[in-house]
Formats: structure tokens, sequence, C-alpha cells
């Protein structure tokens, strides 16, 4: 049960509330640290930690926290929906169907462990019943963030591109991070080819958090798929890949040769060679390139 | 008069002072608020003493019966319909307690060891035109202002803001987030306020937020809306909208520049940015012979332990200090033999530490090859291309 607090630890529980809210989770974590000593068995309090836990990527502790959160009389469902996406994370996903079942049972409409369930599904598969759990999630609240969230990836993964924008839009009115959607609008741009788009996007999120290695890496990825030395890589892509690019190397050269045409078939082959000792040397040719920039 | 004319500041201000002789604060404080609706800029500074001067007068009174009544002081407050000078209780702060140079010790550049440039920029942006405030008026510029100071931590940031406010001979008035929060609506807000009405009373003064990026943090990031009228409530403050900000200097300093919201460094607001470096071989120098002060030492060569310790922040010396020294007392209550803090132990408490400050130059570095287009981050850049390796 969540316990009566003083003064005191109501501006404490509020400055903890606030430094998770501006993603400062080491500081909280001292703080509730603190706090703890004198409320050790107040389950909203652990349920603080696992939260500020997760966020460090310390998901064993987290699990602790919430399960002990719930022994202690905090709210289940919160606890349980927190227990399965700190499963899915970790790609236990038997674990966390379970956690997140649960959590629904405590609560059916909370409309967050329904589109978590239903982005689960989809993970392992069950393309139809995400489908069905993301929509109903969002009539439950429409502009639930995790669920827009959850959306906008499954559309993504179909090459719905449409359904991406619609959600896209959802979430510019509905989210306060302009983060989330200048990393929703990133994704889009990158998964249709639109690099410079894309690396703009990635650019702009980097500005806002530098502490960010993810993103730092997936602009320097996002810039140099953008740059020109990287041309014939994007024009195989498209061709299907240099798996398809081989096939038909040895296809054609086969049938030249067979055709008597063996001067072609060596310009082929040369070109072809010298294709792949181009693509080899690429990514020190960008290095340079970037050092000489 | 007041009967004659509501509108009549001066005659409200003659009121507040008359309640003031009668010891009736309450009916002082509502008149001197009347005085503030209506009065023009000299008035409003004159009614901000007062307002200063009795809010002083008030706290002594708590403080005098605070052990025994500490907790009834806000029931007290409201029973009296006294307007809150007295900033409230919040984040295990009492406001009140803000200090205005009492308890700090006078300190001023000579007690910066090196970081020379710094103190130069320091005294043409800042200490001069705050010291020189006839120059500045006569060509009708602005000497108060904001200033925001961002570096690595543990590199002397807030040293550098207390010094500078030695050397401009003005009231240091520390501010951290913690004296801002309060979980009730519109306390906050009403916290900024008030630490602002109360730096104006102390003028010349200057304001310095700890830690700026809590207080002023990036509102396109914010996960939430609670927030948004603090940073609002703290961007009119700085830009002096209300009131002027005629000297009253603001001081930030920031480990994360970058989570600093855009709008506190347009012009107006903190419209000058200044980056502390990490120590240089000097400052490094001066730093390990004060460390090392009162300590039983051999002879020491401070510039070879400078030139070893490139990138490391004041606090990292101390750590080096503490090591060296934590190994001799092991060694001592091993052998039972005493003896002194020698160089080897130094040099090598040095081989098992590392700059602290790596990570955080890294990080700007990265930051700089994609922000900086307006050339805010030159002086950053400039010592990045100085230290080639990181």
């Amino acid at each position: 049960m969540m316990q009566s607090y003083d003064k005191e630890k109501l501006n404490e529980l509020n400055e903890i509330n606030y430094f998770s809210s501006i993603g400062r989770y080491e500081v909280a974590l001292d703080k509730i640290n603190h706090i703890m000593s004198f409320h050790p068995n107040d389950g909203y309090i652990l349920f603080l930690r696992a939260n500020c836990l997760i966020n460090l990527e310390k998901y064993q502790d987290a699990i602790e926290d919430c399960k002990q959160a719930i022994s202690f009389g905090y709210s289940a469902d919160k606890c349980k929906y927190l227990l399965g996406q700190i499963h899915m994370i970790l790609k236990r996903y038997v674990e966390s169907e379970e956690y997140l079942l649960d959590a629904l049972v405590e609560n059916p409409n909370m409309s967050n462990a329904m589109a978590t369930y239903g982005y689960l599904m989809f993970l392992t598969g069950h393309e139809k019943k995400a489908a069905k759990l993301l929509e109903e999630a969002l009539k439950i609240e429409p502009d639930n963030e995790t669920a827009l969230h959850y959306c906008f990836y499954y559309h993504l993964a179909k090459g719905k591109h449409r359904n991406q924008i619609a959600v896209v839009e959802k979430l510019m009115s509905n989210s306060n991070s302009e983060i989330t959607t200048l990393m929703k609008i990133g994704m889009m741009e990158y998964y249709r080819d639109h690099y410079k788009a894309a690396s703009e996007c990635f650019r702009q999120i980097f500005l806002l958090d530098p502490t960010d290695q993810k993103i730092l890496k997936l602009l320097q990825r996002v810039q140099e798929e953008a740059s020109i030395l990287y041309f014939p890589q994007r024009i195989i892509a498209k061709l299907g890949g240099p798996a398809v690019i081989w096939v038909s190397v040895v296809i054609t050269s086969f049938v030249l040769i067979k055709l008597n045409y063996i001067g072609t078939t060596l310009i082929i082959l040369s070109v072809y060679f010298v294709l792949c000792i181009y693509m080899w040397l690429t990514p020190t040719l960008y290095k340079l390139f970037s050092k000489f920039k | 008069m007041i009967e004659q004319d509501q509108n009549n500041a001066y005659a409200w201000y003659l009121l507040g002072n008359e309640y003031n002789e009668m010891e009736m604060p309450s009916e002082a404080l509502q008149a001197f608020s009347e005085a503030i609706k209506y009065s023009d800029e000299d008035l409003k500074y004159k009614v901000f003493d007062e307002l200063g001067k009795l809010s002083q007068k008030k706290n002594q009174k708590v403080d005098e019966c605070e052990c025994s009544q500490e907790n009834n002081i806000e029931i007290e407050e409201k029973e009296d319909n006294i307007i809150p000078l007295r900033l409230i209780i919040g984040g295990g702060n009492d406001k009140s307690t803000l200090n205005y140079n009492e308890g700090l010790p006078n300190i001023s550049f000579e007690d910066v060891g090196g970081l020379e440039n710094l103190k130069e920029t320091i005294k043409m942006k800042i200490v001069k035109p705050f010291v020189n405030q006839g120059l500045f008026d006569k060509f009708r510029k602005k000497v108060g202002g904001g200033i925001l100071l961002f570096g690595p931590p543990g590199c002397g940031k807030t040293f550098i803001a207390r010094a500078t406010a030695g050397e401009c001979n003005a009231s240091f008035v520390p501010v951290h987030i913690t004296d801002i929060l309060d979980p009730y609506l519109g306390v906050s807000a009403q916290n900024i306020k008030d630490i602002f009405s109360n730096a104006r009373t102390k003028k010349p003064c200057i304001l310095f937020f700890d830690e700026i990026d809590t207080i002023g943090y990036n509102r396109s990031r914010l996960s939430g809306e609670h927030m948004r009228p603090i940073i609002d409530q703290l961007l009119s403050e700085i830009e002096g909208i209300d009131s002027s900000t005629d000297k009253l200097l603001i001081i930030g300093a920031t480990n994360m520049p970058w989570d600093v919201d855009t709008a506190f460094k347009r012009p107006g607001r903190f419209d000058k940015t200044i980056f502390v470096s990490p120590p240089d071989q000097g400052a490094r120098a001066l730093i390990f012979k004060l460390k090392l002060k009162d300590r039983p030492t051999d002879i020491i060569d401070y510039n070879m332990l400078a030139k070893n310790t490139e990138l490391y922040s004041g606090a990292d010396i101390e750590n080096v200090v503490e090591v060296a020294t934590e190994n001799v007392i092991t060694e001592i209550l091993s052998s039972g033999v005493e003896r002194l803090i020698t160089m080897n132990d130094l040099v090598e408490a040095i081989k098992c530490t590392k700059p602290s400050t790596i990570e955080w130059l890294r990080t700007i570095k990265n930051y700089v090859k994609y922000s900086n287009q307006a050339g805010v981050y030159d002086e950053v850049e400039k010592f990045l291309a100085s230290h080639k390796g990181i």
C-alpha cells in the first residue's frame, strides 16, 4: 500500500519523479535509495526504483523490485506490466507473455499492456493476433503513446507507409517528446531509402541527447550509407543484393561462354571483380574521405 | 490620499512604511503589493528594498521560534494572511536560508589556481562591466544579465562563480533545483519569483544556478507538461520582463549544455557562454600543491606531476592525492615504519587513475561536430584541436 508521507518526503518524491522525467535516472536512484531507508516496505517507492533500474539497464534488480512491490501491495497491474516489458527486452518471451496476460487480467482496459502484448505477438510470429491487439489497444485509448509506438513499428515492419504516416501524425500531436517523433520520422525515411532526410532526423535527435551512443552510431551509419561512395552498394541493394548479382554474373558468364563470347565474358568478370574490390575497400575509403572532409 | 486616488503608488508606499513602523507586517505587505502595481521603476526599487527588509525582519522572527514551531510556520502564515515572502520549505532545505555570502569565504581570482585565460575572459566579460557601471550607463549598456559556464564535471565552475562574485564585490546567492521544486502546483514557479525578488533587494548580486540544465531543461525533451511553467517563469525572470535585472548578474553552470533549453541561450538571457576547460598545466601544479599542503611529503616536483596529469580535473587530482595517501597509510600500518608521501607514490597513484573528463570531452566532441554552426562552441573546438588524443 502507498504510505502517507510528510512534507519532506513528499518533496523528495517530487524530486525523484522530476529527475526521472528528465532522464537523470542515477540521481533519481540515489534519492530513491535515500528515501527507501525511511520507507523500506513501500511498494510505490520500489516501483519507482524498478522504473529507474530498467532505464539504467539493470534488469535483474528491476525484476526483484517489481516482485517486492507486488508483495507490499502496490498496484499489481502496473508491476506485472513492467515485468512483462523487462522480460520482452530480455527476449524471455514466455515469461513476458505470462506477465502481460496477468496484467490484462488485473486490468483489461490497460491499453499499454495490450499494445505491448500485441507487439510481443508480432515478435513471435503471430501477426494476425498482433494486428488485432494493437487495434484493440488503440480503440481503448486512441492517443496512448505506447500503443502508437508499437503500431508504428508494426507498420514499419509490414512496409505500410500510409499507416506509418498516420501514426506519426498522431504521435506528433500527442507526444511531448520531440525525440520520439523525430525517431519515427527518421526510421520511416531510412526504410524508404531517403538517407539524407533520415540522417537529418537522427542528427536532430543526437543534438537533443548527445550522450546516447546508439543514436550516434545510427547517425554515423546513415551518413555512411548516404555517401556518394556507397552509390554502387545502393544500386546493388535495389537490384536484390550481392547474392543476386553474383548468381546473375555466373549465369551470364556461363551463357556467354557457351555462345563463344569470350571477350565480353572477360570484360563482365573484370567489372565484377573490380566492383568486389571496390566494395571491400569502401569503408576504408569512406574513413579517408571523412577525414579529408 | 488613497481614498482620493487608489492608483497612487507613492501613497501606498508611504502607508506600507507606516504599517512597517507600527509592526503590522501583514498590512505593510498588502500596501507594498498595491504600491508595486502602480509604481514606476524608481519607486519599484524602493518598494523592493522595503520588502527585503520586511522579509528579513520576518525571517529573524521565524528563526527565533523555529526550534519550537518549525512545522507550524506555513500554517501561521496562512492564518495571518501574509503574502509568503519567505520561501516555502522544500527539498529538505529551508529557502529562507538561501545564502547571501553568509558563511562563504570571500574568495577572488587570486584563490583560483591557473586558468589565466578563463579569468581574463571573465574579467573582460563580467567583472569590468560590473565595476565600471558609470561607463556602461553612459553608453546605455545593461550591466547585469546572464552568463553560462559549461565544462566537464569537477573543473571548478562553482568555484569560479564564487570567485567572480568576490571580484565583483557582490552578494552571491547559490540556487539549486531542490530550492525550487515543490510538489504543490504553482509553488515551484512562485519559488523562482521569490528567489529573484530577494536577489533584487540585495543588489549588486550574483545569482548562481548550479546545474542549470536541471532547472532549465530542454522543453522539447520534457515528458510531461508540469515543468513548463517553471521554465517559463525562469526565462521571464532572467530576461527581466517584469522588472529590471540591472546589477543583478545570473550565472548558470552546467556540464550538460545540450540539455539547457535553447531559449536560455538567446540574447538577453544567458547571452555569454564560457567554456571552463580542465585545468591547464600551471593550474594542475597549483592544485597538487594545495591538496598536498599540510600532509607529510618528501620533495615533490609539482611540474612533473602536472605534466603527467593531462586532462585531469581538480576532483581527479584530489583523488590522486587521496589514493597516494591511502597507499602510504596502508604500507605504514603493515610495516610499522612511518614515512612521508614521496614523488613515487604520487606517480604510482596517477598510473592507476584516469581522467574523468575524457568521457565528457568525447561527448562534446561529437556534439560540436554536428552542432557548432553558430560558433557557440568555438572555444571547445580550439581546446579539442589542441588535444588530438581525445
